[in-house]
């Protein structure tokens, strides 16, 4: 009866505790000298790569939606000139970061958590133990750091896209007045709602790289292990940083 | 030596876009079959179709341990219903009509976030699921041994998962839908006080029982897009264990895409011409 209770609490508990272990040992190893460079490079070239495409057609499927539908409320309130501050709102403050959330997880996430899942069935991690290789400080420490560098230049590239898809959309598609478009921009968004967007992708990025990690490098279980094990990164990944998104925006409402 | 590999060069350069357009050829193919092989399935696999709706409802393995994909899809449109909200009110009191925010919340959350993230959440939970589940199947050489009894592999393994996918959606729409509403309300009433009245006067004012109808038109259309794409990563995965992790990985990141372009297209069709919001009447 005991270890009943015991094992149902631990099942979900035991995870959780290994994620916050490692994630302290790589704050711990992210210091230690040599520094990865070499696979802090190839990590980012190597995340980008997969995740380019994606960040290019969600940017165009979510952003520029967004930018539509809210012109068509805003033309009907006869505000349209107001359209460039909601893509501002839209692409740097809330969308974008979405964005970046949905396709660090499913593309970053996905990408580091296969490769490292194949690493760890193929007994390449127990490989580098037994050599006395830190396994934390070679392969997640590069990983987290390109992640997170990657989450920045993704979302700068979605805030981007989205302002001038946003213009394209608006002014060619919607009919509102191009100096009105670019003068509202400033209305709503400043660099304070810069800094807080740059904010959410770094931890975005850190977060999302942990649990895809974590998840690689504990796979266990036959054929169906690595699958299965993405599949559970990228959930966990999105279910957690949706709420994480939510509470750094009610933050930036109460600091700005 | 050199004009080897230049000639390997130029080679690869015009076989690439070939291959590419023949993995889109032999995907579209898989599509087709999957379609024309519905009537069939829906004759002869019902039971295998009714344990799938289940499995997906509940969810397999671990995602049942959290209450399955259901609570998962709830709990990414609460949120994304909650940030739609908290935007609104302080985006709309910056020019001084904060009590108008139920009226956004209402627009944003049944037309946007909503079917945007629900799709987003069904990729991710049931999508990379099957590709994982018909990967392992097909690693281990299970798929080949169905051929091998004469079951149709395509109709008893994919088309199925396709169908209850479809079915699945329906309650999980609702249940995501009534999420999403029940954090505006959560939001702008206990958060921001703007009062329980105010907020159930403006959100059914505008909330357009067509907009509803349009959003479920538009995760139906995510849905046949999802369930194709993850089973056909699936059935074709190989390359060991490993190969099913990047079949997974793959998968996501290409429905993910799909889905917002469905998504994209699909609002465009349907509120372009036929704007269901009236502020004047």
């Amino acid at each position: 009866m005991a270890t009943g209770t015991t094992s149902v609490l631990a099942r979900p508990l035991k995870p959780l505790g290994g994620l916050f272990a490692m994630s302290l040992d790589t704050l711990q190893a992210m210091f230690k000298r040599p520094f990865q460079w070499r696979e802090a490079i190839l990590q980012m070239w190597f995340i980008i790569r997969v995740s380019i495409v994606p960040t290019l057609l969600v940017m165009l499927g979510f952003t520029l939606l967004v930018i539509f539908e809210v012109n068509l409320l805003l033309k009907d309130l006869g505000a349209l000139d107001l359209s460039g501050g909601i893509a501002g709102i839209a692409s740097i403050q809330q969308i974008g970061p979405f964005v970046t959330v949905v396709v660090v997880a499913g593309a970053g996430g996905t990408a580091i958590c296969a490769d490292l899942g194949a690493r760890t069935i193929r007994e390449e991690i127990d490989a580098m133990m037994v050599l006395g290789i830190d396994p934390i400080q070679r392969l997640v420490v590069p990983r987290v750091i390109a992640m997170v560098v990657v989450a920045q230049v993704l979302n700068f590239i979605i805030g981007a896209g989205g302002l001038i898809g946003g213009y394209f959309f608006s002014v060619y598609l919607q009919g509102a007045t191009p100096g009105a478009y670019v003068d509202s921009i400033p209305l709503f968004t400043g660099p304070a709602e810069l800094i807080f967007s740059m904010v959410k992708a770094l931890v975005f990025g850190i977060i999302a790289a942990l649990i895809a990690c974590y998840r690689g490098l504990t796979v266990s279980g036959g054929s169906k292990g690595v699958g299965d094990a993405v599949n559970q990164a990228v959930v966990i990944t999105i279910t957690v940083l949706v709420p994480v998104s939510l509470t750094i925006t009610i933050v930036q409402f109460a600091v700005l | 030596m050199a004009d080897r590999s230049a000639s390997a060069t130029l080679l690869r350069v015009v076989t690439s876009p070939l291959k590419t357009l023949d993995a889109l050829g032999e995907q579209g193919l898989f599509y087709g079959r999957v379609v024309g092989s519905v009537p069939a399935t829906l004759r002869r696999y019902k039971k295998e179709l009714l344990r799938l709706i289940a499995e997906m409802g509940m969810g397999a393995g671990a995602l049942a341990l959290v209450g399955g994909s259901a609570v998962i899809v709830g709990s990414i449109t609460f949120f994304a219903g909650a940030v739609a909200a908290a935007q609104g009110f302080e985006s709309s009191s910056n020019i001084g009509v904060g009590s108008l925010a139920p009226l956004l919340a209402a627009y944003f959350t049944a037309r946007l976030s909503t079917p945007l993230l629900a799709g987003v959440a069904l990729a991710v939970t049931i999508g990379a699921a099957t590709t994982s589940q018909i990967g392992s199947m097909r690693i281990s050489e299970e798929i080949d041994a169905l051929e091998v009894m004469s079951v149709p592999s395509m109709r008893y393994l994919v088309t199925t998962r396709v169908l209850a996918g479809l079915i699945v959606i329906t309650p999980l729409y609702i249940f995501a839908s009534l999420a999403g509403f029940l954090a505006d309300y959560l939001i702008l009433v206990f958060f921001y006080d703007t009062g329980a009245g105010n907020f159930s006067h403006y959100f059914f004012l505008y909330l357009s029982p067509l907009d509803i109808v349009f959003a479920y038109i538009q995760v139906i259309a995510m849905v046949i897009v999802v369930m194709s794409i993850h089973t056909y990563y699936g059935y074709t995965a190989g390359g060991g264990p490993a190969g099913v992790g990047e079949a997974v990985g793959r998968s996501v990141r290409s429905s993910l895409s799909g889905v917002m372009i469905v998504n994209l297209l699909v609002a465009m069709a349907l509120y372009a011409n036929f704007n269901t919001f009236h502020l004047a009447g």
